[in-house]
């Protein structure tokens, strides 16, 4: 009996094993949120988004939050969280360590641009902010959830024009104290001139190779016959800095086309992010992917059941996720 | 020819007449005087039983008489030597007692059939239901049980050669263990792993129906085959009841870890309280990733509806509250609690007298009360399952 007793114990044990090694994911698969284990640090973040601002009774799913760590000219990330319900809103600045800085309440030009603008300076929306942050000195031109970036020398606010076909990038550039703007643009896609975009998201890096300084995040909206996707462009610095494309009557020479880069299918790519891994795109199923423009892509799968926000520095090593729920800030290593 | 003539001839009655049988009053031993009307429901469907199995039955009017001069009363003819007397002086080859006992709402009945010629217990049966429409089925469901050996007995002339039982002697690793005839005749207990059965008369060939009692074990029933007029018969052991039991498991999710679970039970093998508790460790398998520790504990109270507790393969059911707590590996990390109500769990069970092997599916409903990491709502897309294997104790 006993033996017959073993016999089964091994059989379920043998077919448990063979179930476990068919599936890769099954020691680390797990009910609980799976960025845990990459999690150095956190934050409870109730102090600041309290029963004052967001209403304890009110939904996770019902209350704005924008997360972004901006790296300055000395290479510290700093940490901006924007948050508001009903009662108004707060940014809560954090350094790297997850010390606090500062709080700023109510200010009506927070969004979800962020950037170090020409002289140094964080915006965040339309505010800039100086130290000791977060100090308000005045604001920006633009749309407050527009892209934006920098180049140390001037600063460029970056859009889609779908009013006209082909849709147009077009841009302005300003000094470096936000003044003296100079347009541009260049035509979208030539090849597909029916197409409608969206600006994802916008960043310069200078430890990019030259030439492709400046990458541009495209969300083409899709339709039922074709899923939205997501256009990665690599576009010199110098073309911003020129008046090449000033003429607004140049449409389709040169098209956005003519530039390097590649394109991810089949995602949403509302949430993207440039870091210097690749570019990482939020899924709505929970997961963060890496898409390398060598090919590829790797996976962080948070698997939250709580609403969340997350933000990557630049890097791409490290990332900082907020659960709206528990409202409590997590920074943690990426593994990619 | 003649001798051969001589010797056929007394037989001959019996073979063209049908076989007589003294159906005696069952009586009525309940407490309460209310319900001698079951004695004539059980009558009626005795004669009906008994005519279809081919018998003529002695009128009441006869046996009674015969009862009363030796003295008897009706309840004296439940003992069989005395109802094989009674019958015999009529000529009867059968003879039928029995009892019940209401009680509550529910009935006992007790049948036993004996053939006269031979003065050998045939076979017995005890059932017990409710006083209601069903009570019919159990009467013939009593009868059923008694009549293919009343059948045999009514089938032809009774064999001159037929042998009586001389001894019966039981084996069983069961020291102490109580052994019934019947269900209800108490017939002695094994000592030094024997029993030898105290003499009755019993046919060769016949069927005896043993019930084996002992404390802190299942109750269980067990068919001799009467073969031989010296019987030796090996019993099968006894289970010993469920009172505890200790569970080693592992939960798909949750595979870095293992549960362990203790089990009371009130209701030996049926009822059963539990606490479990499983630690288990969540990790990526990154260079830079570290452990997160949970560990599980849950209070629950389950048991079997649908399976005999010696059933080879059982299905149980279980319901409880449980608590995850989390912590971290990295210092300075808050520690998180998730309540959760585990509505319902369900597992197959390949059971053996001491150990058992169970798959188990289970629902949990998480409550997100105080500071939690797996929100309000059931868990998951995927079923949790657990693989586990328990010891008795």
């Amino acid at each position: 009996m006993v033996r017959r007793l073993v016999r089964g114990v091994l059989s379920l044990a043998l077919a448990a094993g063979t179930l476990t090694l068919g599936t890769c994911t099954m020691f680390t698969d797990s009910l609980f949120p799976w960025y845990l284990p990459g999690v150095t640090a956190s934050l409870d973040l109730s102090p600041w988004i309290d029963s004052g601002l967001v209403p304890d009774d009110m939904s996770a799913a019902d209350w704005w939050l924008d997360l972004a760590a901006l790296r300055d000219s000395g290479g510290e990330d700093t940490l901006f969280i924007a948050a508001g319900g009903y009662r108004g809103n707060r940014l809560i600045v954090l350094d790297a360590d997850l010390s606090l800085a500062g709080t700023l309440d109510d200010n009506p030009d927070l969004g979800r641009r962020a950037l170090v603008d020409a002289n140094g300076d964080f915006v965040i929306g339309r505010q800039i902010l100086v130290d000791p942050l977060p100090t308000a000195t005045g604001t920006t031109p633009g749309d407050q959830n527009g892209a934006a970036f920098s180049d140390g020398l001037s600063n460029y606010l970056v859009w889609i024009d779908n009013g006209l076909s082909p849709a147009q990038l077009r841009f302005e550039r300003y000094g470096g104290a936000w003044t003296s703007p100079v347009s541009g643009m260049v035509c979208l896609s030539a090849t597909d001139p029916g197409s409608r975009w969206e600006m994802s998201a916008a960043a310069y890096d200078p430890q990019r190779p030259a030439g492709q300084e400046v990458v541009l995040l495209l969300r083409k909206w899709g339709s039922e016959d074709e899923p939205s996707s997501l256009r990665v462009v690599y576009m010199p610095i110098a073309d911003f800095q020129s008046t090449l494309f000033t003429d607004a009557e140049a449409v389709g020479d040169p098209a956005i086309d003519g530039y390097p880069g590649f394109t991810i299918s089949e995602v949403d790519g509302e949430r993207a992010y440039y870091t210097r891994k690749g570019i990482v795109v939020q899924e709505y199923d929970e997961r963060a992917w890496l898409y390398r423009s060598g090919g590829g892509r790797l996976a962080l799968d948070f698997r939250s059941r709580h609403e969340f926000e997350a933000a990557y520095d630049v890097d791409g090593e490290r990332f900082y996720c907020i659960d709206k729920n528990e409202r409590i800030l997590f920074k943690g290593r990426t593994g990619w | 020819l003649l001798v051969l003539f001589g010797t056929a001839s007394p037989a001959a009655p019996q073979t063209v007449d049908s076989p007589l049988a003294c159906a005696f009053r069952i009586v009525d031993l309940s407490v309460s005087g209310d319900n001698a009307r079951f004695q004539e429901i059980i009558r009626e469907q005795l004669e009906l039983e008994l005519g279809n199995a081919g018998y003529t039955l002695v009128p009441a009017g006869r046996w009674e008489t015969v009862r009363d001069e030796r003295g008897f009363a009706d309840r004296d003819l439940t003992e069989g030597t005395k109802a094989i007397a009674v019958a015999d002086a009529l000529g009867a080859q059968l003879a039928v007692t029995g009892f019940y006992r209401v009680e509550e709402g529910r009935i006992v009945l007790s049948l036993k059939a004996y053939d006269v010629v031979q003065r050998a217990f045939i076979t017995g049966v005890l059932r017990t239901g409710t006083v209601d429409l069903s009570m019919y089925t159990l009467i013939d469901t009593a009868m059923a049980r008694m009549l293919p050996e009343i059948r045999l007995l009514s089938a032809g002339p009774v064999p001159q050669d037929v042998r009586q039982v001389k001894q019966i002697t039981l084996y069983s690793p069961d020291e102490e263990m109580e052994v019934y005839l019947a269900g209800e005749q108490f017939a002695g207990r094994i000592r030094q792993g024997a029993l030898t059965l105290p003499y009755f008369p019993l046919a060769v060939g016949s069927t005896l129906r043993i019930e084996k009692r002992k404390a802190g074990h299942y109750t269980a029933g067990e068919d001799l085959a009467i073969d031989e007029p010296r019987v030796e018969a090996s019993l099968k052991p006894l289970t010993r009841q469920t009172r505890r039991v200790t569970e080693l498991s592992w939960t798909n999710r949750q595979l870095m870890g293992f549960g362990l679970a203790q089990r009371w039970y009130p209701v030996p093998g049926i009822l059963f309280l539990a606490a479990e508790n499983y630690f288990y460790i969540q990790h990526d398998f990154t260079a830079t990733g570290r452990a997160v520790l949970h560990d599980d504990l849950r209070f629950l109270v389950g048991g079997y509806p649908f399976s005999k507790v010696e059933a080879r393969f059982r299905v149980g059911l279980s319901a409880g509250l449980g608590l995850i707590v989390t912590g971290f590996t990295v210092p300075r990390q808050p520690v998180f609690t998730d309540f959760y109500l585990n509505f319902i769990n369900a597992w197959i069970e390949w059971n053996w007298p001491r150990w058992m092997v169970y798959a188990r599916s289970e629902a949990r409903y998480h409550l997100a009360v105080g500071r939690d990491l797996l929100g309000r709502g059931m868990v998951g897309n995927d079923p949790i399952l657990t693989l586990g294997v328990a010891y008795k104790w």
